[in-house]
């Protein structure tokens, strides 16, 4: 059953990948989907139940058991402004997601060239660009889930004739969890060609790009997690980020990013971060440090709330996976009894009790 | 009648026409000019705001465009028709027109000529901020070669507006003057007016013009990052070369990303930097 997992996944990876287009325009969602990715170096293929992280790899949506909300906003060098909202909930069908990313930057001037100087003209136009994602996630079979993803795309300069462009896209996801500790991720971004039209009569694609995670769990406080990202006409890029919980109200984030800069080059990012849990509300703090530029800086933050729920295992007879973050699962009083996987419950006899240690009897005296 | 009354007409057209042109060069202290006459006062913006501006055997008056630049007012004498050129003025090498920054020391040049009469360096000076010097009071570094027609003189100005003016004359008496006013800032590192041209920016009409002024020489460094602060182009200049002069400073742009790639439409931010600090930033708008 393993061999069959692993050879369904690489199948449906290989046969994506021969479906990659080299194109120009630009996926805002690249940004990053809430501040615990970004503070985990923009690392998501493999992040099962995250409510943000299934807006990057929509299988992750599978694992997410109970309804959630989570927002983010960020000023990129106070130049563009962005604002996402998102929520998802779980369905007899999967798990339905729905997202909204928006960006703006005003102040855009026009200008002339007169007497050998390019001078303003006084006038200037804004421009927006949003996105709205519709994921959904669904286990396909014992220990793999699949997602899609809708993207519907907005975009323009407003007073500009023909500056509004619009269009869609589809991401695909798998997500393979072959320990309840360990999820594997893949993401293919954007398989459609030619899907952004703009009121120039051009039409633009969105580069097709592959995400690729590693999810561990490696002890109950402390999370590991891996991205790769391929295609685009980019080199690759990794990202990594730790997540360590010193209380269960606490997360403390770190990572690093690269960001492609050229055809052959990358830059690494560094990031951390921060998340504070609080009766089902949590709120995540990313500080993402430009290694190009430091005016670049950028400040990330997030709210979410998830109602009281679990992830959901990966094996029912398997113990559930940590939490990984305040974002995945809320941490109810110590006296509420989880609700348990309908899993088999094996009753064992209780071990017998040692004696207690008792003085032992004075020795009786052998009668010759 | 109708014969008078179409010359008072044409004297009354005639005469709102010299009006208006008087007008336009007393407006403002950039554009002036004199006849064969010289004044006195070596306040020039005085002298052209109180209207002194022409004297003498004033025979014919046009403006001259030169190399894109504001107007030149020529005025002619008899006999000698032609009035002195006036050509290539620069600051530190780099042409300027109105409103542009410069250093706050630095020289002042442009090409002198005049045919057939030849200019009179006696009665020909440049003014800055309304101190005058004869051509051929020019000393140091700063000269009038009469047989190149190159004119250097050297500058050291305060932070602030600062005028200046070339008022060639030849020996018939015709006159050419050229002014300019400019700025020194002695403040940190800026890039000022940033612009690019045209914005939005289509590639396929040809490379766009990045424009900037600087208030000093610098080593610069442009980063052009995308709408997720994605570096996409970077160029470094050095100091004093276009790029990281200071003054005005061009470049262009076709389009091309590093990533070998037209940009796609779509919002960039490009950020002037020196020394690790953003001294400036444009928006551009690429749409094709």
């Amino acid at each position: 059953m393993k061999l069959l997992n692993i050879c369904l996944f690489f199948a449906v990876g290989g046969l994506l990948l021969s479906s990659s287009a080299h194109a120009v325009a630009l996926d805002p969602t690249r940004l990053g989907m809430g501040a615990r990715m970004i503070a985990l170096g923009r690392t998501a293929a493999a992040d099962p139940g995250n409510i943000n992280s299934l807006f990057v790899n929509p299988a992750n949506a599978a694992y997410l058991t109970e309804f959630g909300a989570t927002s983010m906003f960020a000023s990129l060098a106070e130049d563009i402004n962005y604002t996402m909202l998102g929520a998802a909930k779980p369905l007899p069908q999967g798990t339905l997601g729905v997202a909204y990313l928006g960006a703006s930057s005003p102040g855009f001037l026009q200008t002339t060239y007169e007497a050998g100087r390019v001078i303003g003209t006084g006038n200037a136009f804004d421009y927006s660009s949003s996105v709205i994602n519709f994921a959904w996630g669904k286990e396909l079979r014992e220990k793999l889930a699949l997602g899609v993803a809708l993207k519907l795309f907005n975009k323009g300069f407003s007073g500009v004739a023909g500056g509004t462009g619009s269009g869609y896209d589809l991401d695909l996801g798998l997500l393979w969890r072959p320990r309840p500790q360990l999820a594997a991720g893949l993401a293919v971004k954007n398989i459609l060609p030619d899907n952004i039209n703009w009121g120039t009569n051009t039409k633009e694609d969105l580069p097709s790009a592959f995400k690729a995670g590693l999810n561990f769990q490696a002890r109950d406080n402390l999370l590991i997690a891996a991205d790769l990202d391929v295609g685009g006409g980019d080199p690759f890029t990794l990202h990594g980020g730790v997540e360590w919980l010193p209380k269960p109200w606490l997360a403390v984030r770190g990572g690093i990013d690269q960001l492609a800069a050229s055809a052959t080059a990358s830059n690494t990012n560094l990031t951390a971060g921060l998340g504070f849990l609080f009766k089902g509300f949590s709120f995540d703090y990313a500080y993402y440090n430009d290694a190009v530029l430091s005016a670049n800086t950028a400040h990330y933050f997030s709210f979410s709330y998830l109602l009281p729920g679990k992830i959901k295992p990966a094996e029912v007879v398997a113990p559930a996976p940590v939490p990984a973050s305040p974002s995945q699962v809320i941490p109810l009083p110590a006296q509420t009894i989880l609700p348990l996987p309908k899993a088999p419950v094996v009753k064992k006899k209780p071990a017998p009790k040692k004696p207690a240690a008792k003085p032992l009897p004075p020795r009786a005296k052998k009668s010759r | 009648m109708k014969k008078i009354t179409l010359l008072l007409l044409a004297l009354f057209l005639a005469g709102t026409a010299w009006a208006a042109s008087s007008a336009s060069f007393v407006s403002g202290p950039n554009e002036f000019g004199s006849g064969s006459g010289i004044t006195s006062s070596t306040n020039l913006q005085s002298d052209v705001s109180a209207g002194i501006v022409s004297s003498g055997s004033l025979t014919s008056a046009s403006f001259n465009s030169l190399a894109g630049m504001l107007p030149i007012l020529t005025l002619s004498a008899s006999g000698d028709g032609a009035a002195p050129i006036i050509s290539n003025v620069k600051v530190d090498g780099s042409l300027i027109v109105n409103g542009d920054l410069v250093k706050s020391s630095g020289a002042l040049t442009a090409t002198v000529t005049d045919e057939p009469s030849g200019i009179n360096q006696a009665t020909s000076r440049v003014v800055i901020d309304g101190t005058a010097t004869a051509f051929n009071a020019l000393t140091g570094t700063s000269l009038y070669d009469a047989a190149t027609g190159a004119l250097t003189c050297a500058f050291s100005l305060g932070a602030g507006t600062h005028y200046l003016t070339i008022e060639a004359r030849d020996i018939s008496g015709n006159s050419t003057i050229v002014a300019r006013t400019v700025a020194v800032d002695t403040g940190e590192l800026k890039a000022a007016n940033a612009f690019i041209n045209p914005n939005p920016f289509n590639p396929a009409n040809g490379p766009a013009r990045l424009a900037y002024q600087l208030n000093g020489d610098a080593d610069i460094t442009l980063y052009m990052f995308n709408e997720i602060n994605q570096l996409v182009w970077k160029r470094s200049y050095l100091s004093g070369v276009n790029g990281g002069k200071a003054g005005y400073n061009e470049i262009s742009w076709d389009g091309t990303t590093d990533f070998n790639e037209t940009a796609g439409n779509g919002a960039y931010f490009l950020r002037i930097v020196s020394g690790g600090r953003v001294i400036g930033k444009i928006k551009i708008a690429v749409l094709k």
